[in-house]
């Protein structure tokens, strides 16, 4: 081997060793938007064991409320913050109103938040057209940074990482170390026993119901700054967050972190070697881990 | 009581998402099936003309109803109807609307809808691409319905012989005529990375540039064959090889959206070619920052820059500005929907409002058709396939920091060449 043709085999392969890495970290990247929207899903259906069929819905509305506050103020921040608020207390209202009296019927819950997210759906279609739109992130965001080994990356995408690192971390330490947190789990295990403790239960699954919606809907705006926000991408988010919550294992914030994960990394490796099959790979992953482990990655098993 | 719970709600999630399923339209492609007998072959004596629309409603292309609706809307109003209906050389038109999802699957069952079920007369659609293939097989299986077609594109749809299939537009191919030597002579390109969604439509459209670029000397670095909905690009921005000229762009409505705002986070420097829907209106006009990528964008297609001066041109853009939920400027949708459905409307009144037997004078009156359309003159080759004008434009930031379409030049008559493409690694063959 001449000397020239060493340095190109060698510049080829340190090429190969970058673009894997490029795509690890796009995985990632894309995993901790799944995993956002995922996080309030693993608290409404893998926690509580509600089924809804609007989480998406809630996603696609808070990136548009989003969209507006920041398209009217220029403040990302106020947008997420709007958006968490706004879809937190329209999933109080929805809890209170439509699901706590059917909680224990799943059939039914199923069936209402489902109508719910055709409803949505279409007035958001009515309100906002076919077309994408995207939340408008500050353009000082919008620079590529040099990264060790990986060269120039995508701030914005550094950043969800992080807020995604964030807020799983928020979530863990909430429910797992915690009194409050300690108080939704014997919610969830027992409701009778824990409401003659003195706790009032109703309150501690309306305010889980809330925060999970709070945070599809902040989930909405992180994911909205960097995906189109149009009528559909709902469907496909309460899909893939229902993929990371049942693989993850249902209630566990780690076993959903681990799942979004997996699931990013899954979608992007395909997207490059088999482009075709993505959408195929993605569920397969599922496919595979509920026949390897029914109680999912993080799961506990159920007697 | 605790063990059947777990079962419920396994049950509660699978009824969930198959009646989700049935409620965005991905039903099997045979429940649309009707009660035989009601075709409507019969209709040539009758006094109402019956037109079932199709356009997506839904997914990647959800616009183009809007789009299909304010064109149609400007052809009727100019004749003093109304987007669902009037009257057109004494007879009373009807107009029924069905949006699809942009696949083949929801084509077939809203045409075979439209057909079957509401007897219509005309089928006039579908918007994309693989729509338009699976139509176009479903117009040799009815003979005595004449389908005009929306805005589908591939190449292959006029070359099957189906003699009620007519299209008033040129095809992916024809559009992109004269831009691969734009790029290799004028623009200097001489290797460029390609990135197109995987299915006809891009097929034929990245095939019709790349067959031209090729065939000038220029070379291809890689390809990469996306899916439909794909909206996380970095990792395939990053496989553009370093020693590129320029990347060839064949994606559109929200794939096109994502990638552009993404190639600016990502700085991805290299100049970029448009497929024909890549950076037309509905991708300018977005919200998203994607000034840094588009401008400088070259592409090529039936949609003229915005300054563009034809009169006829300037009385349809200015109708089109009043339609509901219209756009800056009528996307590739409206103008092709619109030069569609205004040829139709000429080609009944051609006849005064009689189809004849089995629709033959309707289908004489439309074969021999020629005007002058807002993007200059038509006329009809023996496959009843369009002869039409083509634009080459350039993305501009004009004077106000909006985003806009030039015009680089204008090819005359352009004809239908008789490759169909397919998937290709490199240059197409």
């Amino acid at each position: 081997m001449s000397k020239h043709e060493f340095q190109y085999s060698k510049r080829c392969k340190a090429g190969e060793m970058t673009q894997f890495l490029l795509i690890t970290f796009n995985g990632l990247t894309l995993g901790a938007v799944y995993f956002l929207v995922a996080s309030g899903l693993t608290l409404i259906f893998g926690l509580m064991r509600v089924i809804t069929m609007a989480h998406g819905t809630s996603y696609l509305l808070g990136g548009y409320i989003g969209y507006v506050v920041v398209r009217e103020t220029g403040n990302w921040i106020l947008g997420a913050l709007a958006a968490s608020v706004g879809v937190g207390l329209l999933g109080l209202l929805i809890h209170q109103l439509l699901i706590r009296k059917f909680q224990d019927d799943d059939m039914r819950v199923a069936l209402i938040t489902l109508g719910l997210s055709l409803i949505g759906t279409d007035l958001m279609l009515a309100a906002f057209g076919g077309t994408a739109t995207q939340v408008a992130i500050p353009k000082a965001l919008q620079i590529g940074v040099e990264l060790p080994l990986l060269g120039t990356y995508p701030l914005i995408r550094i950043l969800l990482l992080l807020i995604a690192i964030g807020v799983g971390f928020g979530l863990w330490f909430f429910v797992n170390k915690t009194r409050y947190g300690a108080v939704v789990r014997a919610g969830v295990d027992d409701s009778q026993m824990t409401a003659a403790t003195g706790i009032n239960i109703k309150v501690v699954f309306a305010a889980i119901f809330a925060f999970g919606s709070a945070l599809a809907g902040f989930a909405g705006v992180a994911g909205g700054s960097l995906f189109p926000l149009m009528p559909g991408q709902d469907g496909t988010y309460l899909l893939f967050s229902l993929v990371v919550v049942i693989a993850g294992g249902m209630g566990s914030i780690a076993g959903a972190a681990i799942g979004a994960g997996l699931v990013g990394l899954v979608s992007q490796f395909s997207l490059v070697y088999f482009p075709t099959y993505a959408l195929v790979f993605t569920f397969a992953l599922m496919v595979i881990v509920l026949a390897v482990r029914p109680q999912g990655l993080m799961g506990k098993a159920t007697v | 009581m605790k063990l059947n719970k777990g079962k419920n709600r396994i049950a509660a999630l699978a009824m969930g998402f198959s009646l989700a399923l049935v409620a965005t339209g991905c039903a099997p492609a045979g429940s649309g099936e009707a009660a035989p007998g009601s075709s409507s072959a019969g209709a040539a004596s009758s006094d109402t003309i019956k037109i079932g629309v199709l356009s997506t409603s839904e997914g990647n292309l959800a616009f183009g109803m809007d789009e299909a609706k304010a064109a149609i809307g400007v052809a009727m109003e100019a004749r003093g109807g109304t987007v669902e209906g009037g009257t057109i050389a004494g007879k009373k038109v009807e107009l029924i609307y069905e949006g699809t999802d942009g696949t083949s699957a929801s084509a077939q069952t809203k045409a075979k809808k439209l057909v079957e079920n509401e007897g219509v007369d005309i089928v006039f659609g579908p918007a994309s691409g693989d729509e338009g293939e699976t139509v176009v097989q479903y117009a040799l299986t009815e003979p005595d319905v004449t389908f005009v077609n929306g805005a589908a594109s591939p190449v292959g749809m006029t070359l099957q012989n189906a003699e009620n299939f007519f299209r008033f537009m040129g095809d992916s191919a024809m559009w992109m005529g004269g831009l691969g030597d734009h790029a290799f002579k004028e623009k200097g390109y001489k290797k460029v990375y390609s990135i197109a969604e995987d299915y006809s439509f891009p097929y034929d459209n990245a095939g019709g540039f790349f067959s031209e670029f090729c065939a000038a000397g220029g070379e291809v670095t890689g390809n990469s064959w996306v899916p439909v909905g794909t909206t996380d690009y970095a990792t395939i921005i990053s496989k553009i090889p370093a020693d590129t000229d320029a990347v060839y762009v064949g994606l559109g409505g929200a794939d096109a959206a994502s990638f552009l705002s993404q190639a600016v986070t990502a700085g991805v420097e290299k100049p970029l070619i448009g497929g024909s829907i890549t950076v037309d209106t509905t991708a300018l006009s977005g919200d998203a920052n994607i000034s840094d990528a588009a401008v400088g964008t070259i592409t090529g297609g039936p949609v003229p820059g915005a300054d563009y001066d034809n009169p006829v041109w300037k009385t349809f853009s200015e109708a089109y500005a009043k339609q509901p939920k219209a756009f800056p400027s009528p996307s590739i949708f409206g103008i092709l929907y619109y030069n569609a459905f205004e040829s139709l409307l000429l080609g009944i009144e051609e006849t005064k409002g009689e189809l004849g037997e089995k629709h033959a004078d309707l289908r004489a009156s439309l074969s021999n058709l020629k005007w002058d359309t807002p993007t200059g003159p038509i006329s009809m080759d023996k496959n009843r396939q369009a002869i039409v004008d083509n634009f080459l434009i350039e993305v501009v930031d004009d004077s106000s920091g909006e985003l806009t379409q030039k015009n680089l030049s204008k090819s005359s008559n352009v004809t239908q060449g008789t490759t169909v493409y397919d998937r290709f690694d490199g240059c197409p063959n």
